[in-house]
């Protein structure tokens, strides 16, 4: 029999306020355990929750870009439990009433749209972070009562590539808007996946198993398409798949068994009494949609119509810091957006990551990187002199003007000088051009370098080239 | 409603992973018993079950919210002062879940 997965995600996006959701604490990452607190992260009697106003407008951004309905009335209510990691005994949830539902992200998946439902986005606290040691557990109560939107898909997805992108594009979408990290590798964003397979053409869900532990990309893809596997295994042995907590094992490159989910959990979720149902001010929220960053859907239509290609375009997209800046030198109307990709994507970016340095580091401007991309697209001086160039701007912070003019690097791109050189080269090769006419197709490479050799690597080799041919005919001209 | 018995007492403490001495079931069962004459004497009022449950006594709304500005935390000497056990600045705890061997964040 042949089965279909259907996988459903739930990916636990922290927010990068300044401050947590309903205390003043501040949110950090890395400080000393349990100094970034205050009274009511300890729950002490009295305290209150009071909404942090940035939470909810990064909250509408984020709904927005995913397509959803906003609620403009905010409700909270209780997921009561009783476990360390949040002292109140429950944690302030939007169960009812989330402030983002019906949403959509399209994916390309095997050159072919994808649309993933999102069903919807919840604001909630975050809670203690917990090391479980051997025989103790250790907790540390900065994170706790940081912002989270938790953002649930519907099962639309059927593989683990689906999996993946889906995540990989909901990663995307926040960390452009700027109101996350997207760290998967931090924890700060989180997902779950549920995971289960059914016959082919049948509607019914089959049982499912939750995958936690994945943090980061590639493992999702690697433990979605074990778990589809391990399902199809026991499926197809007549076997019923158990529903399970399993986690991935990265060392194991396998899912491994947390808990068996013999009853579902009871929460008791009540609506919180501490928060009164909080209007939106139509000026707030038209205020967070107008103030979203531009997302990467808008920049790869843009990248497209200057002339990069679909892989140009995903690795610029991969550091929101380079599309800025690489839009910024678009801006100042750069004559080829490709020689300009190929300087910043190629050269700069190796030589950041060797040296350890951030585009910040760079300690020259948009404008020169600008010539110095015109002077290459305009053929006055050769790529070889253009790295040249630009290794003098990024270590000395140089001008790419002065240091050709300095160096003596200008092509000659006049017709009439090159002319002049080609005519030399002809002249003291006789025997290279009559190879040529004999049908010897090298000849012409080495005209053109003696042409680079005669004029000291002046001469624009493509100018060149082209002279050289309107002398010499065609290759085998006289065979 | 739910007849509450020694046995839903005991599967809910199992549950919940609570070691019930002997006879406490029988204590639990005895409060129950209060709270759901309660229940009931609630609901022998005429009419009760027509009402919405209400968590807020008006049905009022509110706009405020407050600005994105963290103020100055405690310090982990002070945030810690009613840790009974604690392993450096964080509080220490039996281990709760998971197995003995395993080595994992949650």
């Amino acid at each position: 029999m042949e089965f279909e997965p259907v996988i459903g995600v739930e990916i636990h996006v922290e927010l990068k306020t300044k401050s947590k959701i309903f205390s003043g604490a501040p949110c950090t990452f890395g400080e000393e355990p349990n100094s970034q607190t205050v009274l009511f992260d300890w729950a002490f009697p009295g305290t209150l929750p009071i909404l942090n106003k940035e939470a909810v407008s990064y909250a509408i951004k984020i709904c927005t870009a995913l397509r959803m309905k906003v609620d403009h009335t905010l409700y909270f209510d209780r997921k009561n439990y009783f476990y360390p990691d949040l002292p109140k005994g429950y944690q302030i949830t939007q169960q009812f009433r989330p402030i983002g539902t019906d949403g959509e992200v399209v994916l390309q998946v095997g050159g072919k749209e994808r649309r993933i439902g999102v069903e919807q986005a919840h604001l909630e606290e975050d809670t203690a972070k917990q090391v479980h040691l051997n025989d103790i557990s250790l907790v540390n109560f900065n994170r706790c009562g940081t912002p989270l939107l938790e953002i649930v898909s519907r099962p639309d997805m059927r593989s683990g590539e689906e999996a993946m992108k889906y995540v990989e594009a909901i990663r995307e979408i926040v960390t452009y808007l700027g109101v996350s990290d997207g760290k998967m590798e931090n924890g700060s964003m989180r997902c779950d996946i549920n995971i289960s397979l059914r016959p082919k053409g049948t509607e019914k869900f089959g049982t499912k198993c939750e995958c936690k532990n994945l943090n980061t990309i590639q493992n999702i893809r690697a433990a979605v398409d074990y778990e589809i596997q391990r399902q199809g295994r026991i499926l197809s042995e007549g076997g019923a798949v158990e529903q399970e907590t399993r986690r991935y094992d990265e060392a194991q490159k396998k899912t491994v068994l947390m808990r068996k989910k013999t009853d579902a959990v009871d929460y008791k979720y009540f609506r919180e009494p501490n928060i009164v149902p909080i209007d939106l001010d139509d000026d707030f929220v038209y205020d967070a949609v107008h103030s979203m960053n531009k997302l990467p859907d808008a920049y790869r239509r843009e990248l497209r119509q200057r002339g990069l290609d679909e892989y140009q375009i995903e690795e610029l997209l991969k550091d929101r810091d380079f599309v800025l800046f690489y839009e910024g030198c678009l801006n100042l109307s750069v004559q080829s957006p490709t020689n300009l990709w190929n300087l910043l994507m190629v050269e700069i970016l190796g030589y950041l990551n060797k040296a350890e340095k951030k585009l910040s580091d760079l300690p020259f401007t948009k404008e020169q990187l600008v010539e110095l991309s015109d002077l290459l697209s305009q053929g006055k001086i050769n790529s070889r002199q253009g790295k040249e160039v630009l290794q003098a701007m990024m270590e000395e912070g140089r001008d790419p003007l002065q240091v050709v003019k300095e160096r003596g690097m200008e092509q000659i791109s006049d017709d009439g000088e090159v002319e002049k050189v080609v005519a030399e080269v002809l002249a003291a090769n006789a025997q290279s051009v009559a190879d040529w006419k004999r049908g010897k197709d090298r000849a012409l490479g080495y005209l053109v370098g003696q042409a680079m050799k005669l004029s000291k690597g002046k001469v624009n080799p493509s100018l060149a080239k082209e002279k050289i041919l309107e002398k010499i005919g065609p290759c085998g001209s006289e065979r | 409603m739910i007849k509450v018995t020694k046995e839903t007492i005991n599967d809910c403490a199992r549950n919940l992973m609570f070691e019930l001495a002997p006879g406490q079931d029988e204590l639990i069962l005895e409060d129950f018993a209060s709270v759901l004459a309660q229940i009931d004497f609630l609901k022998s009022i005429p009419g009760v079950d027509q009402a919405e449950p209400m968590t807020f006594p008006y049905r009022e709304h509110q706009r405020w919210m407050r600005e994105d500005k963290p103020e100055k935390p405690l310090s982990s000497k002070v945030a810690l002062g009613n840790s009974k056990t604690r392993l450096g600045n964080q509080v220490k705890l039996p281990k709760v879940v998971g197995n003995k061997n395993d080595q994992m964040d949650e």
